[in-house]
């Protein structure tokens, strides 16, 4: 083992530091059973919370929503606006629903830039989405 | 299977989500904060015991203690450090205690946690520090594994440890100079 290699910032040689870490990593005792019962225990612990409400979609309602789609586009070329759906401007990471995630996304994408104000105007957007208060 | 969405998120907003978010994100939260940390938990456990069976219910053990932090059944989580700064003290007390019930079965009164890696996974090329390790007190081989390898801060390891900062200092000091010492590093 090479002791001359001195680590300044952690008061122990570089390589007495890396046999260290490579002597902790005999691991791998993961089993998929512990897995399971630590997700039905969350799914139990968190039984009674709220959900979050998620448009169902119904196969008459399909066609429907499209010719509604193409009237209102045709509207909008027509008139044009520059107005965008509420619901895509505010979902922030692409996931086709507007939730909590869409918060911490903007967040982070704004690096701080972002006022509270608009997180919580988020914030208000997405519990209007689900009806219910957060 | 997993939303990868909140792999993304970091540990204070992960464990915020399941104080307060919705019923799918809390459990998709809580999900992620076990997928990223069970791996470093029963590593902890291994390191006071060489059973895999008692490591396996540490892992679950710790979780379960962490979920009951959560509403309904606690007031919810406010982390001051990072998470595994509370994970090791529950990890690390939790296989202590199975050690002292597994020694009251055995009658060994001299059964001691190792804080050792198995002997027979050892690589050559680190068996001399094996034996330096070996020959350190438990207390001292904890606080260099939580420094060195866990890569905690001074005020980290207090609070994992329950000790003031100062007490850190004084025995990572001479931890370091110890196995300096055994290893002949000058």
């Amino acid at each position: 083992m090479n002791k001359s290699t001195e680590s300044e910032s952690t008061d122990l040689p570089s390589d007495v530091v890396e046999g260290l870490r490579r002597l902790d990593k005999s691991v791998a005792v993961l089993t998929p059973a512990v897995d399971r019962r630590v997700a039905n225990a969350a799914a139990a612990h968190f039984e009674h919370r709220p959900d979050t409400v998620r448009p169902k979609k119904r196969r008459w309602a399909v066609a429907g929503t499209l010719a509604a789609s193409l009237a209102v586009g045709v509207f909008l070329v027509r008139t044009q606006t520059d107005m965008e759906p509420a619901m895509l401007a505010n979902d922030i990471d692409g996931s086709g629903v507007v939730d909590i995630l869409d918060a911490f996304a903007l967040a982070r994408m704004s690096d701080g830039a972002a006022s509270q104000a608009q997180i919580d105007a988020l914030i208000g957007d997405i519990v209007a989405l689900n009806g219910t208060s957060p | 299977m997993p939303d990868p969405r909140f792999d993304n998120l970091s540990d204070a907003e992960l464990v915020e989500i399941c104080n307060s978010g919705r019923r799918r994100d809390a459990i998709e939260a809580f999900d992620s904060l076990y997928r990223r940390h069970r791996v470093y938990v029963t590593r902890v456990a291994l390191r006071y015991s060489s059973d895999r069976d008692v490591a396996a219910d540490v892992l679950q053990d710790t979780f379960l203690y962490l979920l009951k932090k959560f509403p309904p059944s606690g007031a919810g989580l406010i982390l001051t450090a990072r998470l595994r700064s509370l994970l090791y003290p529950v990890a690390r007390n939790l296989t202590l205690t199975a050690l002292r019930q597994a020694r009251r079965r055995e009658q060994n009164a001299d059964l001691e946690p190792d804080l050792l890696p198995d002997p027979r996974t050892v690589d050559p090329q680190f068996e001399n520090l094996a034996k330096a390790m070996q020959g350190l007190s438990a207390r001292h081989r904890e606080v260099l594994l939580l420094r060195f390898v866990d890569g905690m801060r001074l005020n980290e390891i207090a609070e994992a440890l329950d000790v003031p900062p100062g007490t850190v200092k004084s025995r990572l000091h001479f931890a370091i100079r110890e196995l300096r010492v055994k290893l002949e590093i000058v």
